[in-house]
């Protein structure tokens, strides 16, 4: 063990060194001498001003201690609650590819484990400490009060280390029947509190409660261990320095997924086949796909952002509000998806081979008609929901849908002439009549007449695809 | 054939290319020389597109890279360093894809990859993964995706890195063929020896800027000279 905390302190010392060096370099972006010393100052007036004022705050203060004791078992539970939704995302304990290399050097993955665990404890230690003296020194909170939240908080926290790595390594329907198991026992806890008319100090029952679970998970806890998964997430963690990044635009870099290994063994023997030949949009769909799905999450907040938008604006009442609604949901859809069109070009192998833009806009219009569907689907739920049904109300969907496409259409020309010529701008015609859509598509469910203007869209449209198409190939 | 002219690239507020002009005549190979950190790679970028350059024009068979990028690309293809193919296509399905891009008719694209595969001795993993293959084989992969479309030029950056001796010998048989068939190349490459063998014509970069540039046969007696 000693060997292994020798290497593992080696480790974590040449990170520091490495992390000093960038957030050196960061800094050097952000700040100069003057205005370090500036923010320095301001810092610690902020404190005193913070302390006066808390000061002249005592009875209120006093007022919240008083009544803040009766939340203390559901904060408690609370803590317990988000170690659960955190074992979806992060192992709590940092494995990363350093250490996990380690193990094939003479030092056992027991120990480096054990490290790690106590890493985790020591900095959580400090971190409450710390804050529990920043409290001390500048609230008027009763310092035993503040000790004895301190002291359950820490104890919580201590005890959740464990049973968070525990289920993190749980995967699929296991983990679903676990999230909603622990949500139960939760419910019944914060009822029983409730029912029985328990007091603030019988916490203790949860905390023997998570020091069981700690005891019964401690001879399991290297046992159907997800390594690739533990690393990867360490890995981020470590290295997701939020400064830095944004200092060197490493934000905008995309992520590179490292599974791959393990996702090709359980790849089907029919996805390594050859595509055929007559259908050359299919493997583009398939490198779309991929493209999308390494993004998935931005698909998945615009569709949530698009039902949240437009219930709440139907909601407020009146149709023009509505139109608004759909406006804006088809705005945030079609920049979103023009927008993937963009990232499949960034790709190294993908930006040096020449773009066979038939085929590449094919497979895109195949991937984003799906998701149209979805989104004009949400949209159409919304509207007929809170509306009398009526087959005007059919058309004035109608109507938003083909102006989807239009927009979206019109925005994927665009994309296709910049990425040709380096000084493209777009032409005046085209952006005047996008205007126009969008203010007709917010009108068209105050003032049904206004969807006559597809007319224009569709000569416009035909015309265009027509008389003027778009030659690159 | 190619022409870059007056090529100026910065990276922040480092000058990388300073300058930079040369041309490469048709079925003609160019070795592109100079230590590390020269800018050879740079060029190499910017012609593909990956670097913005401040100022200068490249242009390809009369085609502008600025004016029409798409047409510009269709006439080149391009051999890496590093191999950098996708973790999701098969060694065939990289082959499709570029069979693809480059619009090869299937006869034409079945008869070449058979041929190429078999030539560098890969015939047996054209459904692996990449993740499945060795570093030399996956270079030998990305080789013969560049090499399966008859483009009017070829840009190699080290194009001997990680291959076999037998698979370095007929690469490089391969493309003293395309120059003969009318194919430009623009190659860099540390071997010097192979260079010599390969190339008709050098340009020496030295810190962003055409240090020199001449016949092949000028460089080796000027190295020769350099030793005495």
């Amino acid at each position: 063990m000693k060997a292994t905390v020798q290497m593992m302190r080696f480790l974590k010392k040449s990170r520091r060194r490495k992390k000093q060096k960038l957030y050196k370099l960061a800094f050097g972006v952000a700040f100069d001498w003057t205005t370090t010393i500036y923010t320095g100052l301001f810092a610690i007036m902020f404190l005193f001003i913070a302390y006066d004022t808390f000061k002249s705050m005592e009875a209120v203060f006093m007022n919240y201690q008083a009544n803040i004791e009766l939340f203390f078992p559901l904060i408690v539970l609370g803590l317990i609650f988000s170690a659960v939704v955190l074992s979806f995302h992060h192992p709590s304990l940092l494995i990363t590819s350093a250490e996990w290399k380690l193990t094939s050097l003479p030092f056992s993955i027991k120990n480096i484990w054990l490290y790690a665990l106590w890493t985790v404890i020591r900095k959580r230690f400090v971190a409450l400490t710390l804050m529990l003296l920043l409290l001390v020194l500048i609230t008027p909170f009763s310092t035993l009060v503040l000790v004895k939240w301190y002291a359950a908080i820490l104890i919580v926290l201590l005890l959740t280390v464990i049973p968070q790595w525990y289920f993190f390594q749980i995967e699929g329907f296991k983990k679903i029947g676990l999230y909603l198991l622990a949500v139960l026992v939760i419910g019944v806890i914060r009822l029983t509190f409730v029912l029985l008319e328990l007091n603030a100090e019988s916490v203790w029952m949860l905390i023997i409660f998570l020091f069981a679970l700690n005891v019964w998970i401690w001879p399991r806890r290297l046992t159907k261990v997800n390594w690739m998964k533990v690393i990867e997430k360490s890995d981020d963690k470590e290295w997701n320095m939020f400064f830095v990044k944004q200092m060197s635009r490493m934000d905008q870099v995309k992520q590179q997924r490292r599974n791959y290994f393990l996702k090709t063994l359980f790849t089907s023997k029919k996805a390594k086949l050859p595509f055929p030949n007559q259908q050359p949009a299919k493997l583009m769909r398939k490198l779309w796909r991929r493209s999308i799905n390494q993004e998935i999450s931005i698909i998945y907040t615009m569709l949530f952002s698009i039902l949240i938008m437009m219930i709440l604006l139907s909601l407020r009442g009146g149709p023009l509000l509505q139109g608004i609604a759909i406006i804006l949901s088809l705005f945030i859809f079609v920049k979103v998806i023009a927008s993937f069109f963009n990232a499949i070009f960034k790709d190294k192998l993908l930006h040096s081979i020449p773009w066979n833009i038939a085929v590449i806009t094919t497979a895109f219009w195949q991937i984003s008609s799906l998701l149209s569907i979805l989104v004009m689907v949400i949209v159409s739920v919304v509207v007929l929901l809170m509306n009398t049904w009526s087959w005007w109300l059919i058309a004035q969907l109608l109507y938003a849908f083909i102006a989807l496409f239009f927009l979206l259409d019109c925005e994927i020309e665009r994309k296709v002439k910049a990425l040709n010529k380096k000084w493209y701008s777009p032409s005046f015609v085209d952006q005047v009549l996008e205007i126009f859509t969008y203010v007709t598509i917010a009108f068209s469910v105050l003032y049904p007449v206004t969807i006559s203007y597809l007319l224009i869209i569709l000569v416009y449209w035909i015309v265009k695809k027509h008389y003027f198409p778009l030659k690159i190939d | 054939m190619l022409e870059v002219k007056q090529l100026k690239v910065e990276i922040g507020k480092e000058m990388i290319l300073e300058d930079v002009g040369f041309s490469v005549e048709k079925g003609s190979i160019v070795g592109l020389i100079g230590h590390n950190g020269a800018g050879k790679s740079t060029v190499m970028k910017t012609i593909m597109g990956w670097q913005d350059k401040k100022e200068g024009t490249i242009i390809l068979n009369q085609v502008d890279q600025d004016q029409s990028f798409i047409t510009f690309k269709k006439q080149l293809a391009y051999i890496p360093e590093e191999p950098f193919l996708l973790p999701e296509l098969t060694t065939m399905q990289h082959f499709q894809l570029y069979g693809q891009s480059y619009q090869l008719d299937e006869k034409t694209f079945t008869r070449r990859a058979q041929q190429l595969s078999a030539q560098f001795e890969i015939a047996d993993k054209l459904n692996e993964y990449p993740e499945s293959l060795s570093k030399g084989m996956r270079q030998k992969v990305q080789t013969i995706c560049a090499l399966l479309p008859d483009v009017p030029l070829l840009l190699i950056d080290e194009p001997f890195m990680g291959l076999d001796i037998h698979a370095a010998h007929d690469l490089q048989e391969m493309l003293k063929k395309k120059a003969e068939n009318g194919t430009s190349i623009l190659l860099t490459s540390h071997q010097l020896e192979r260079m010599e063998e390969l190339a008709d014509t050098y340009i020496m970069l030295h810190q962003g800027r055409v240090a020199e540039h001449g016949l092949m046969e000028d460089f080796h007696s000027l190295s020769r000279r350099g030793k005495e």
